[in-house]
């Protein structure tokens, strides 16, 4: 048992972060209006809120649309639905000079929550009335919740695949550092353990590889509305899911050769080396945009936007699953090593 | 096996196919896309037991080995 | 022998290629051929001529292919009962320092043709803003990339079976990188920016042939001594 605790903590990191990531609430916000256009003069529009409590605390609900840093626009309550729908009414005067405005809500539970460019102004439509005065664009904030994931606009709660999607990737880089290390000790001492062992990290790092595939895909298919993105990122894994199921065909196809674990190993260093050139070098260069958090081609994860209370799941979720991902690799090895000795 | 993941596949690609209505979007989006965490979460547990099954299935035959 | 050289055995070791080569220039023939049939391909498919873009894109991907087809037999006189000859007499280091230079020669007078049979078939005025001094070092660079790249996956190929297949599915996605970069490259220098100005890309080039020359000295011996 003595042995084990690690294999210990890498489960209750990965259940502690698994339970984190459905139970916390989201932070509130706006997910949509029911139009985007807006003419001169009287509006009606009604909103979908998320988490918002528009009937618990309906007494301190109130609205603008801000114009810019000073100016605001207030809005009329009409009905309020239920907690997440509410409609609306404002009144665009004629001499409005903005023509996209930022929709902003607040309650004494929510604070200030907004749709950023939420309406356009169609100033050719509609009859402004004679007059209308702005107000001051104010903030508040609300409770203090303890723990909350962050609203973002089209990622909603899908922000909680933060901490099963990018776990994924680390653990596949840590097992193919693994794999490397082994090939190169294999290389140096000609032990076939070490081949054995290469091989079974880099069997690991295709599993976590093709999960972290398959979970982005789903995840960029509602997030951004395509199964694949053009996308810095994408190009590195990618090229790590070929180049690692290249590295096992090879090494079914020298499998009857005298000098295969050293055909294995010599590749598997090669394509190692070319992965990191694609991946920390190339967006740098490039300089190409991407839709992963960490812009600027940065693949560090450092600027990631998380917030504090995000990383408090993040990362034990990646140490949870790094670790189990070295236990899995662990059992792959003894499964072949016994194959091995057996045959 | 490889016959079941050919069928998972296709099933997908029909998914796909439909996603075009937006059938797709509208299970998917209803709440704040919560649905979508489920999936993912749930891919990850069919690729673990998947792995665990083809683990059982390598001891197994070190145990047909073995006698 | 031992006690040669290292440029010395290059030398010899490139004019032996050459020479081979240059006995049966059927081979060199089949390569050229092979670059006028897809380029003629290219040519039959599309109905009007490509934009720079596009343009930028086929060359590449038929450069690479041609790659391929040149660099993948570089092992073919190596195995077998000379192998045993050369190992005696020959530093492995020597030998694969060789083919990388005569490979990516071999490369680049590909890659020129390629470039004069794309203007032939495929239009010329793509090429009209082209920077030629700095569209030829992109050429050079990546010649030789590709030949370090594409040889030491021939020598990891030559000591397989089925050589054909393989070697395309290592290959590939290891060339994913530095045609990237030199696609990105050759893209600004179609549209006229010079060497100077392009120098993000350029040292990107030269930084990755380093990486790809030393790794494939360093672990060609160990692929040599079984």
């Amino acid at each position: 048992m003595a042995k084990n605790w690690w294999k210990i903590v890498g489960a209750i990191l990965v259940i502690y972060a698994t339970a984190f990531s459905f139970l916390r609430p989201l932070e509130p916000g706006i997910i949509q209006t029911d139009k985007t256009e807006l003419v001169l003069g009287q509006n009606t529009f009604s909103v979908t809120g998320y988490n918002s409590h528009f009937v618990d605390y309906s007494s301190s609900l109130q609205g603008f649309l801000r114009v810019d840093s000073l100016r605001a626009l207030p809005l009329t309550i009409l009905d309020i639905k239920d907690n997440v729908h509410a409609e609306f009414s404002v009144n665009i005067p004629a001499d409005i000079d903005k023509t996209v405005l930022d929709l902003f809500l607040s309650n004494d539970r929510t604070g200030s929550i907004f749709l950023p460019a939420a309406f356009r102004i169609d100033q050719s439509k509609g009859n402004p009335a004679a007059s209308n005065e702005y107000t001051n664009v104010a903030f508040s904030s609300g409770e203090e919740i303890s723990f909350e994931f962050p609203f973002q606009l089209r990622i909603f709660d899908t922000i909680r695949n933060l901490n099963f999607h990018v776990p994924m990737w680390f653990t596949m880089f840590v097992l193919m550092g693994l794999s490397l290390w082994y090939s190169i000790r294999y290389l140096n001492s000609d032990k076939i353990e070490y081949d054995l062992k290469a091989a079974s990290s880099a069997k690991v790092a295709l599993i976590f590889c093709s999960l972290g595939l398959i979970t982005g895909s789903i995840w960029a298919r509602f997030a951004w509305g395509d199964w694949w993105t053009t996308d810095a990122k994408l190009n590195g894994a990618a090229v790590s899911f070929l180049l690692l199921a290249a590295y096992f065909i090879l090494r079914k196809s020298a499998e009857d050769k005298p000098n295969k674990a050293k055909i294995a190993a010599v590749y598997n260093i090669l394509s190692f080396f070319m992965t990191m050139a694609l991946i920390m070098v190339l967006p740098r260069l490039t300089g190409a945009a991407s839709l992963h958090p960490g812009e600027d081609g940065n693949p560090a994860f450092s600027s990631y936007d998380l917030d504090s209370n995000l990383r408090m799941v993040f990362y034990p979720a990646c140490a949870g699953w790094i670790i189990t991902g070295i236990w899995i690799y662990n059992l792959h090895y003894r499964i072949s090593n016994l194959k091995n000795t057996r045959s | 096996m490889n016959r079941i993941v050919i069928l998972i596949l296709l099933l997908l690609f029909t998914l796909h196919c439909q996603a075009q209505d937006g059938a797709l979007e509208e299970y998917f989006f209803e709440s704040g896309k919560i649905k979508v965490v489920i999936a993912v979460a749930v891919s990850i547990a069919i690729g673990m037991f998947a792995y665990l099954f083809r683990l059982d299935k390598k001891i197994k035959d070190l145990e047909k080995n073995k006698k | 022998m031992h006690r040669v050289k290292l440029h010395r055995q290059i030398l010899t070791l490139i004019k032996k290629d050459i020479s081979l080569e240059y006995k049966s220039l059927e081979s060199l023939a089949g390569m050229v051929l092979f670059l006028l049939a897809t380029v003629y391909t290219c040519f039959l498919t599309f109905k009007k001529m490509p934009t720079a873009e596009v343009w930028n894109a086929l060359f590449w991907i038929i450069i690479i292919f041609s790659g391929f087809n040149a660099i993948s037999g570089s092992f073919k006189n190596e195995t077998g009962g000379k192998h045993f000859y050369l190992y005696f007499l020959i530093n492995p280091k020597a030998l694969i320092l060789a083919k990388i230079i005569y490979n990516s020669f071999l490369m680049l007078t590909l890659s020129i043709i390629g470039l004069a049979v794309f203007a032939l078939f495929l239009g010329t005025n793509v090429l009209e803003d082209i920077n030629f001094l700095s569209f030829f070092i992109g050429l050079v660079l990546t010649s030789l990339g590709l030949s370090g790249i594409l040889t030491i996956i021939s020598a990891i190929a030559s000591q397989l079976d089925f050589k054909g297949g393989i070697i395309a599915v290592l290959g590939l996605p290891l060339l994913f990188p530095l045609i990237l970069i030199s696609q990105k490259y050759s893209a600004q220098a179609l549209s006229g920016v010079s060497a100077s100005g392009n120098m993000n890309f350029l040292l990107g080039l030269l930084t990755l042939n380093v990486a790809v020359i030393t790794l494939s000295y360093v672990l060609f011996p160990y692929l040599w001594r079984q």
